[in-house]
């Protein structure tokens, strides 16, 4: 059966089908406008549709033609218009982000293998990523001649690799894909074996809703100054667009140490420390850096981390030789965290490791085992590693932002910390009827995950968070309590306290280190979620 | 096809049916438009030929086709589309069926203009629609069909309808 389309009101047409007859009737009264008789259809049932129409798109306007409007009509706010409004605040509905990452490919042979730009590698999910430009892998140091030159290295099982760097084909965080993933290329190079993500995917953001944008918007209709919690806020959104939350601590605040430098250590203001979280949770980041054997008997190496290296890393997860294909770590022994405030341009003040830690500032000296490269050598070889660190981005974009002459509050001395991180993981039992199918516990982890990272500043995690976000994934199954919760709190001092919880994880103050419920986020990835399943037997029906 | 020329005191519509076939004129096809095809002309129309057209126009439409007024129609051509129309008896019940619901729509409409204050003339009400006879080619059915008014003006005309019989 024809019907009208779903935005073309009848009661509209009906009216004005109505209106169009009387005004007909009165010009032309020898005209028969009956039902069903030509003229009235031709004047009456078509002429009234594009009224119909035309009352159609008036709705939507008067739908999206003010704040309030759109506020109050979010799901059929027309975005162009939407748009056209937020616009006069500086702002516009996101677009969404595409992730970028390094693509590690792995080869039979050495020779020279071309990547053209725009090659797809994709991952067994079907997300697609596309390489940046046309990269060139060649076998002699020589012959690198261009950025988009790599030099093939030799791996430590007789294979061949080099890296690409690659962007996603859509937006959205789903292509934030962890280090690891195995990607699959359009077209194949003869000598190809693998490919895989040779760190984290980030960047990634999912285009932005009207809903998102109308919380967003009350940051554009502040002042832009590092005046307020809210301006700054605004100013860090601006800067960062992914940002994901902000704590700020000024005089005042328990937890602000910088500002204590007198004999009564009562604050004196002036100083901000500004904990951020830029992502979901953090990102693995491997980069190239030389170590030095400092023992030789021992196998003792050390590596620098300087400032820019990995600003503000966590922790470093793994160490391994370049080319390596082993998985895991050579042990880490040691890991000294520094601060390095040379350089030019506006600098905060930073007394000591505890205030510093997880800012761009920080430096780290970490010594780790790796007997057998020692072998046959003497102390002050060097020798190249692959250091995976975990890290948040963007804290040297944001440091510097705020350093800036003419944005940074002349009274103000601004700091800018990774929020002190609480790694999670999480076991818990579903236990479901007999004969019931098995919860899809993959999704289950990611929506943990995702409910523990957005849990924000407050310090505290609840076992009935991680149940809710359970709910969706449950028919003829629960969730058996207890939750067993395990907390790795990293201090800035370095000491690491561990929560074992199965009611709720509550962080402790420890003023002298500036942990407190607003400088701590939790962290939790989803291979740190253990799911096991069990069945009751039939007798439990 | 003979129209009347006398529009004085009458309402008029618009003649979208060109080469209406009375019964011993011989065949031809009605088109349908707004201007006749050979003249060039567009044409309005009263009377017992409005009202031939009107019923032809509601009874040629299937229910449900038109998107403003879906109770508008018959099931005529919907049945002879389907292919359940195969005998005389199966013809005589769907024409029946058809030629009831489009006369009690068409009243309807003149009871809603008579309400209104309107006079409608009786010959352009309906009184009976009888079907003659009909022939069914490979490509399509010829209804031989007599109108007939309440003013007693009878008309007979022939529809070919062009339709994949099934």
């Amino acid at each position: 059966m024809t019907k009208l389309p779903d935005y073309i009101n009848a009661d509209v047409m009906e009216q004005a089908a109505a209106i169009l007859k009387q005004v007909v009737a009165e010009a032309y009264p020898n005209l028969d406008l009956q039902d069903g008789g030509v003229l009235a259809t031709l004047f009456t049932g078509l002429g009234s549709l594009p009224y119909a129409y035309m009352n159609y798109l008036l709705d939507i306007f008067q739908k999206s033609s003010s704040l309030y409007a759109v506020a109050n009509n979010m799901d059929t706010a027309n975005p162009l218009i939407v748009n056209n409004i937020v616009s006069n605040y500086g702002a516009e509905l996101g677009a969404g982000e595409n992730s970028r990452g390094t693509i590690t490919l792995v080869l039979s042979t050495n020779d020279i293998t071309s990547i053209s730009e725009n090659t797809v590698f994709a991952t067994t999910d079907g997300l697609e990523f596309k390489a940046s430009a046309s990269f060139t892998g060649v076998p002699l140091a020589s012959q690198v001649t261009t950025a988009n030159h790599r030099l093939i290295s030799q791996r430590s099982d007789g294979s061949y690799s080099f890296n690409i760097t690659a962007v996603a084909t859509k937006v959205g965080t789903e292509y934030n894909i962890p280090k690891d993933s195995e990607l699959i290329p359009a077209s194949v190079p003869s000598n190809f074996i693998r490919a895989y993500a040779e760190s984290d995917f980030s960047g990634g953001i999912n285009a932005e809703t009207v809903s998102e944008l109308l919380r967003r918007i009350q940051y554009n209709l502040t002042s832009m100054t590092m005046s307020s919690r809210i301006a700054i806020a605004a100013l860090f959104k601006i800067a960062v667009p992914q940002l994901v939350d902000i704590s700020i601590i000024g005089m005042g605040d328990r937890e602000m140490l910088r500002d204590r430098y007198n004999i009564e250590q009562f604050g004196t203001g002036g100083k901000v420390d500004i904990y951020v979280q830029t992502a979901e949770k953090p990102v693995q980041l491997t980069i190239v850096k030389e170590a030095t054997l400092v023992d030789a008997a021992s196998g003792i190496w050390q590596i620098s981390m300087g400032k820019d290296d990995a600003p503000g890393f966590y922790a470093v997860l793994s160490i391994l030789p370049v080319g390596s294909t082993a998985s895991g770590s050579k042990t880490i022994i040691s890991d000294v965290r520094g601060l390095d405030l040379t350089g030019t341009g506006f600098r905060p003040s930073v007394n000591n490791i505890q205030e510093g830690a997880y800012s761009r500032f920080q430096t780290a000296v970490i010594r780790f085992y790796d007997t057998e490269m020692a072998a046959g050598l003497v102390v002050g070889d060097t020798r190249e590693y692959n250091v995976t660190v975990y890290m948040q981005e963007h804290l040297d974009t944001l440091q510097d932002f705020i350093a800036n002459y003419y944005v940074r509050n002349p009274n103000g001395d601004y700091l800018v910390r990774a929020a002190i991180p609480c790694f999670v993981s999480v076991n818990l039992n579903i236990r479901k009827t007999s004969g019931a199918s098995n919860p899809n516990t993959a999704a289950m982890a990611a929506a943990i995950a995702k409910t523990v990272n957005s849990t924000g500043f407050g310090g505290k995690l609840s076992s009935s968070e991680i149940i809710k976000a359970c709910s969706p994934y449950l028919t003829d199954a629960v969730v058996e309590m207890p939750v067993e919760m395990l907390g790795q709190l990293h201090k800035p001092d370095g000491t690491i306290v561990v929560y074992r919880r199965t009611n709720e994880i509550e962080i402790d103050e420890d003023l002298s280190n500036c942990t407190t419920g607003r400088t701590v986020l939790f962290f939790l990835d989803p291979a740190d979620v253990s799911i096991s399943v069990t069945e009751l037997s039939e007798v439990h029906l | 096809m003979a129209t009347t020329t006398n529009y004085s005191g009458r309402r008029v519509d618009l003649l979208v049916f060109h080469d209406w076939v009375s019964e011993g004129e011989g065949q031809a096809s009605i088109y349908a438009g707004i201007a006749d095809r050979v003249t060039g002309r567009g044409a309005v129309v009263t009377g017992i030929m409005k009202l031939a057209q009107l019923f032809t126009i509601r009874f040629l439409t299937e229910k449900g086709s038109s998107y403003y007024n879906p109770e508008y129609g018959t099931e005529f051509l919907t049945d002879l589309r389907s292919g359940i129309i195969r005998g005389d008896s199966a013809m005589q019940s769907a024409f029946s069926a058809a030629v009831a619901d489009a006369k009690m729509q068409m009243l309807a409409e003149v009871d809603k203009r008579e309400e209104a204050g309107e006079t409608v003339p009786d010959d352009e009400k309906l009184r009976s629609v009888t079907l003659r006879d009909y022939i069914l080619t490979e490509d399509g059915l010829d209804l031989s069909v007599e109108i007939l008014s309440e003013a007693g003006v009878r008309r007979t005309v022939v529809l070919p309808i062009s339709v994949a019989i099934r």
